[in-house]
């Protein structure tokens, strides 16, 4: 009775401990799609104006998280954000205030990650600054 | 005679206790399944307080390059209402109701969830075994059932939320524990073992089943009044990967892993009430892909016999 439970039990402890299914979609860059919707490629803004952000990200399966950077003159970074998001899709809805003084032209860059794996896909969308 | 006997006989049971944590990939010390220890006088009905905390400590690797690390500290606290009574001589029901405060603080901010956790409800089945020539012997195998009464925000698995500082999992799920607990005079040891069979909650995030195993030598003292029983041990926790979507088999594997714990403590019992303490501390651990460290667990509790 007792070797018997004992028997049982250990099935059983190591039925609930067993292997993992796992989804294993082999990455594929065409099914993420990242869409940037604002600001538009044609608009300028000025110093104190709010750029607001707008974006959006879907894949086949889980996605893990985007990161936003805005870049300037030498691909110096003027702003950026970054942040863990989990599923299979997803949008963006933020701001930068334009600080800058300078005129020029902006790169705004959204880079969505896949996987854990380093997987992941750049949208880029340039717009301008007096 | 024979139960007279057995009352005197620590027992020991486990259940599965509070919930688990951190935000993004890298999740806390949801291997937790929390001890109960050994417990006095099979026999007896007893009703408590248990107060357990502990701290975790990860260091997440930035999603993106240059980026630097996200450093996160967790306090796990919980104040348990728990209590046994004696359904049968070879049946007991056992009852706890947590309360949960827990604390999430990164580089950024600092949250904070705290309420009454997931309710567990416990039946013990003492296994009747032959009365050896010389000491005590018991035999406990328990199942129970942990039932969502805690509060899980359905954002949580979003990977802006935060599920192991839920005061809840959200979900049902299923503990047992097997417990063989030997005394000859003075000395004894028990050995025990239990898990937890988690299921996915409503917003389909599952955490990792989890599995114990616990070894405790104690040493049984009575002075006066007083009864004395120090006991030190060791203690190994697994906890299976969780799911972020258990229908779409979205595996977390920056959840789960191995705890192991050096235990040491003691309990005093005077007449019909009783007080424990115990310390956890960490030996070996390996825990979401080594990027969560816990650290030392500290338990204190009081019980009445009745």
């Amino acid at each position: 009775m007792n070797k018997q439970l004992i028997t049982l039990s250990t099935i059983f402890i190591l039925c609930i401990t067993a292997c993992q299914k796992k989804d294993s979609t082999a990455f594929n860059p065409d099914n993420l799609k990242v869409s940037i919707e604002s600001p538009l490629a044609t608009q300028t803004y000025k110093k104190g104006d709010t750029v607001f952000i707008k974006a959006a990200a879907s894949y086949t399966t889980e996605m893990h998280g985007y990161e936003i950077s805005i870049t300037g003159k030498d691909s110096t970074e003027i702003w950026g954000m970054d942040e863990h998001v989990h599923g299979s899709s997803f949008s963006i809805d933020t701001f930068w205030v334009d600080d800058q003084s300078e005129a020029q032209t902006l790169n705004l860059a959204l880079t969505v990650e896949a996987d854990h794996d380093g997987h992941q896909k750049t949208e880029n969308r340039t717009f301008s600054i007096q | 005679m024979r139960r007279i006997t057995l009352g005197l006989l620590l027992t020991s049971v486990l259940s599965a206790g509070a919930p688990d944590s951190i935000a993004c990939d890298v999740c806390g010390c949801s291997a937790n399944i929390q001890s109960l220890g050994l417990l006095p006088q099979f026999s007896n009905n007893f009703v408590g307080l248990q107060y357990l905390t502990y701290h975790s400590v990860s260091n997440h690797p930035a999603l993106f390059e240059g980026k630097p690390d996200e450093h996160t500290e967790q306090q796990f606290r919980s104040l348990q209402l728990w209590g046994r009574i004696r359904l049968s001589q070879r049946f007991q029901l056992l009852a706890f109701v947590p309360y949960l405060h827990n604390t999430n603080q990164d580089t950024s901010a600092s949250i904070t969830k705290s309420g009454i956790g997931d309710v567990t409800l416990m039946v013990n089945y003492s296994v009747p075994l032959k009365r050896p020539s010389k000491g005590e012997r018991l035999l406990l195998a328990g199942l129970g059932i942990k039932a969502p009464t805690g509060h899980y925000d359905s954002l949580a698995n979003t990977g802006t939320g935060l599920p192991n500082v839920q005061t809840g999992t959200g979900s049902w799920d299923m503990n047992g524990n097997l417990s063989y607990t030997r005394r000859f005079s003075r000395w004894g040891y028990n050995a025990e073992g239990s898990f937890s069979m988690t299921t996915p909650n409503r917003s389909r995030y599952k955490f990792g089943n989890k599995t114990a195993l616990a070894l405790n030598a104690f040493y049984w003292k009575k002075s006066g009044a007083f009864t004395f029983v120090p006991q030190c041990g060791l203690r190994v926790e697994h906890a299976l990967h969780d799911y972020d979507n258990y229908d779409k088999k979205w595996l977390n594997e920056q959840t789960g892993g191995v705890l192991s714990f050096v235990t040491a403590g003691a309990q005093v019992m005077l007449k019909q009430a009783g007080l424990r303490a115990m310390a956890y501390i960490p030996a070996y651990q390996h825990y979401a892909t080594g990027y969560v460290h816990t650290r030392t667990r500290w338990e204190c509790s009081v019980f009445f016999l009745f």
